[in-house]
């Protein structure tokens, strides 16, 4: 309300987000959480069994590692709190106040994290002999603060879907110790270490002579350890699904399939059942028959594992809807508490930068289009993905005008009907004028400033 | 390759045997499985529902004194019998109107397979089979259900069109499956008592019951739970957060209905979700303000602790 509205057409402001956090997920699990200990484990097993032609293959690997992180990797890393600030300033001011301490540490350990593998990537080489166990334990405590970046984050994904007892609380630990963390990070852990695994295998076949004896072996234990880890994902996994609230539950089908082929869910269901044993029946086969294959098909289960996982984020951002941060904040920015203060005393009256302070006889789709950017543009488009106008024309199927009161009828019990969306905020007038503004979405194109940020009045 | 890197002789440190590896492997896996099994059995689902706090009403008047007496609508004056008998034009403008307010949810046919219906639950009507109708199949039901909704369901009332429209809609949804038991005179003549929809009726205004009685009451009572201004300050000191939320959602006038509220009932002494199930149950008309409905779980905490205090020995 105090902040200016960052606005993106076509794209959406929640798709910048959501694709800048996904490749950060990506490059976090499979380059850096889930590889170093894999990287760690391969150098410290060729040190003891003196096999040089592994020490070379496991620093080649690191190598890719090293570029991806340190590069789309940090950027994303800090792309994630640079687009949602802009998009969701209050949501993300929230989680900074709660986590203060908790952002702190993670700074810390992020600053280690990035030390850690220049240190441990750049002296692969020259601590050798006797000083290799050295170079090791810099693996191991390298493995650690990656693992620790991620678990600090988890701890804020799990407080959005749901705070727990924080509501009550309100401190610092019983944020942290919500009742989605340790589930969330139980499966994040192990889905880590499976997606490092495909990943090493695609790069050792890329590093390795085809059909030598080398990348036989390192197929069948890279194979190994993706089956190996597996199975704790899918305990992992079903220990999350256990402890998500029923009535986010409630909102698999949209997010699973959007709006669109929400009936198709339990199709899509069958089918990421079917992409996970996929990804085990690679493993197995790579495990019993190496070289049965063309080596690009390792490519295969890398690509299965980042759907999978691109998708296990999209399903996450989606269902914890109508809320930004659970029970406490609407997606929207608006706190829970503030609803009645605002219906009391109109959305508009409470905003710095609209152009409407309030519905007058004469303003009333200006001021509609001032709500739509104020309550729906966080998530809604105009004219692009998820847009409002689309999502009308399903409900008004054939129709070329549409009527402001059935509109208006529907906004009254929008959170009933669709239990994804917040309830509409905002006196009457707002809702009447909001109705009015989308109204006549039905005949034109309504193309937004670049940036919609209204002169400030008077 | 391996020239590329030093030799050194075989570090004959510990290595794990086979058999060592495929045993500490399972003592992960298992170690996985102990942990997911103590955090399943340890932390149930939250069943709660997604939103917590109750939706304001579009007609709360924000009165910090009492809810409203509801002044009776003058209505347009209706013939019933003669409404309900279905015109080719009554026809016709009802098909048109279900294409535009029915046909997203029920369907362009009726049978309840809209676009926007399927997310739905319970799932939009099958308007063309009479099975599984709750409010009754009749075209005086339909009339009723247009009018007020159906409750627990997505079914929203469509008072905002005129009165002949909804005819028109009930005539049309009745007209697609017509094999429905007629109305009877009873019927009818009890939709118009219920809608006063003949010539010249109107509503008769409303003081809520509740209120009037508690007025009667409230008149002949002693004062109860009232405190001397040092007590309330020494309390606010004692536990801010509570005086602030019960100064939020009852005003001074109201106090005495409190007061009375909850001392005709101690269970909520030690249980702040019982003293909020007290409080929402009539609210706005029990003397507790509609504020009361969008408290945190932290504020009825605060506020059971208050008013424990202030109600200490009575």
């Amino acid at each position: 309300m105090d902040l200016p509205i960052f606005f993106a057409d076509y794209f959406g402001t929640r798709t910048l987000v959501g694709v800048i956090a996904i490749v950060h997920v990506w490059i976090n699990h499979a380059f850096a959480v889930g590889m170093i200990p894999l990287v760690v484990g391969v150098e410290w097993w060729a040190h003891r069994t003196n096999r040089p032609e592994w020490d070379a293959l496991a620093h080649k690997i690191l190598g890719v590692c090293f570029i991806v992180t340190t590069s789309v990797g940090a950027l994303t890393g800090v792309g994630i709190w640079l687009s949602t600030a802009l998009v969701n300033p209050y949501a993300i001011g929230s989680l900074l106040r709660v986590f203060y301490w908790a952002w702190f540490s993670e700074w810390v350990v992020f600053v280690a994290e990035v030390s850690l593998i220049l240190v441990y990537y750049l002296t692969w080489k020259r601590l050798t002999g006797q000083r290799k166990s050295r170079h090791i334990r810099i693996g191991v405590l390298l493995g650690l603060m990656s693992w620790l970046t991620m678990a600090i984050i988890v701890a804020i994904l799990g407080f959005m879907m749901n705070p727990g007892s924080w509501l009550e609380q309100r401190d610092l630990l019983t944020g942290f110790t919500n009742p989605i963390y340790l589930p969330q990070l139980l499966f994040r852990t192990a889905a880590a270490l499976t997606m490092a695994g495909s990943l090493a295998l695609a790069l050792s076949i890329a590093f390795t002579d085809r059909e030598s004896s080398l990348q036989t072996q390192a197929i069948k234990l890279f194979s190994g350890w993706s089956l190996f880890w597996l199975v704790p994902t899918l305990i992992g996994g079903l220990a999350y699904h256990h402890v998500i609230p029923q009535a986010m539950l409630d909102n698999m089908p949209v997010a699973f399939g959007t709006q669109a082929w929400q009936d198709l869910y339990g199709k899509l269901v069958h089918l990421t059942v079917l992409a996970v044993a996929a990804v085990a029946l690679f493993a197995l086969w790579g495990l019993w028959q190496p070289l049965r294959a063309n080596p690009l098909v390792w490519i295969v289960p890398v690509l299965l594992l980042t759907g999978l996982m691109g998708y296990f984020e999209r399903t996450r951002e989606f269902i914890r809807k109508p809320y930004a941060i659970g029970y406490y904040m609407y997606a929207n920015g608006i706190r829970v508490d503030e609803v009645p203060h605002l219906v009391k005393t109109g959305v508009l009256a409470n905003c710095s930068w609209t152009a409407n302070r309030r519905v007058t006889g004469q303003n009333k789709e200006g001021a509609g289009r001032d709500l739509f950017m104020v309550l729906c543009s966080r998530c809604h488009t105009l004219n692009g993905i998820n847009s409002v106008k689309d999502n009308l024309a399903k409900m008004y199927p054939g129709q070329t005008t549409w009527s402001s009161a059935a509109i208006e009828s529907f906004l009254k019990n929008i959170h009933g009907a669709r239990s994804f969306m917040p309830p509409f905020i905002g006196n009457a007038d707002e809702r009447a004028a909001l109705a009015a503004y989308l109204a006549t979405l039905g005949n034109r194109r309504d193309i937004p400033p670049p940036v919609a940020v209204a002169a400030i009045d008077e | 390759m391996a020239n590329d890197l030093p030799t050194e002789p075989h570090d004959p440190r510990w290595l794990p045997s086979r058999s060592t590896a495929i045993l500490i492997g399972i003592g992960i896996q298992l170690l996985f499985v102990a942990i997911a099994a103590t955090l399943i059995v340890g932390s149930p689902r939250d069943t709660g529902p997604l939103v917590h706090a109750l939706l304001i009403p579009e007609d709360v008047v924000y009165s910090d004194t009492d809810l409203a007496p509801k002044a009776g609508k003058q209505q347009s004056p209706i013939d019933v019998r003669k409404m309900a008998v279905a015109t080719d034009g009554q026809l016709e403008k009802g098909n048109l109107l279900f294409a535009e307010h029915c046909a997203s949810c029920h369907g362009p046919s009726g049978a309840g397979d809209g676009p926007a219906g399927i997310p739905l639950q319970p799932p939009p009507r099958n308007l063309t089979s009479l099975s599984g109708w709750k409010q009754g199949t009749r075209f005086t039901d339909l009339y009723r259900t247009l009018t007020l909704g159906l409750p627990e369901t997505q079914m929203p009332p469509f008072d905002y069109l005129a009165d002949a429209d909804r005819f028109a809609l009930a005539h049309h949804a009745a007209a697609l499956a017509p094999e429905r038991p007629a109305d009877t005179d009873l019927s009818l003549d009890s939709l118009d008592a219920e809608f006063a929809l003949s010539a010249g009726a109107k509503e008769p205004n409303i003081v809520p019951l509740g209120t009037a009685m508690e007025r009667l009451v409230a008149e002949g009572a002693p004062a109860v739970g009232e405190l001397s201004s040092e007590r309330e300050i020494e309390l606010s000191a004692l536990e801010p957060r509570g005086a602030a939320v019960y100064s939020r959602i009852v005003s001074p006038d109201q106090q005495q209905r409190v007061s009375r509220l909850l001392l005709a009932d101690s269970s909520w002494r030690k249980d702040s979700e019982r003293l909020q199930t007290i409080a929402e149950n009539n609210l706005s008309d029990n003397g507790f303000n509609v504020r009361a409905a969008m408290l945190s779980r932290a504020d009825w905490s605060a506020l059971n602790r208050y008013l424990t205090l202030r109600f200490e020995g009575e």
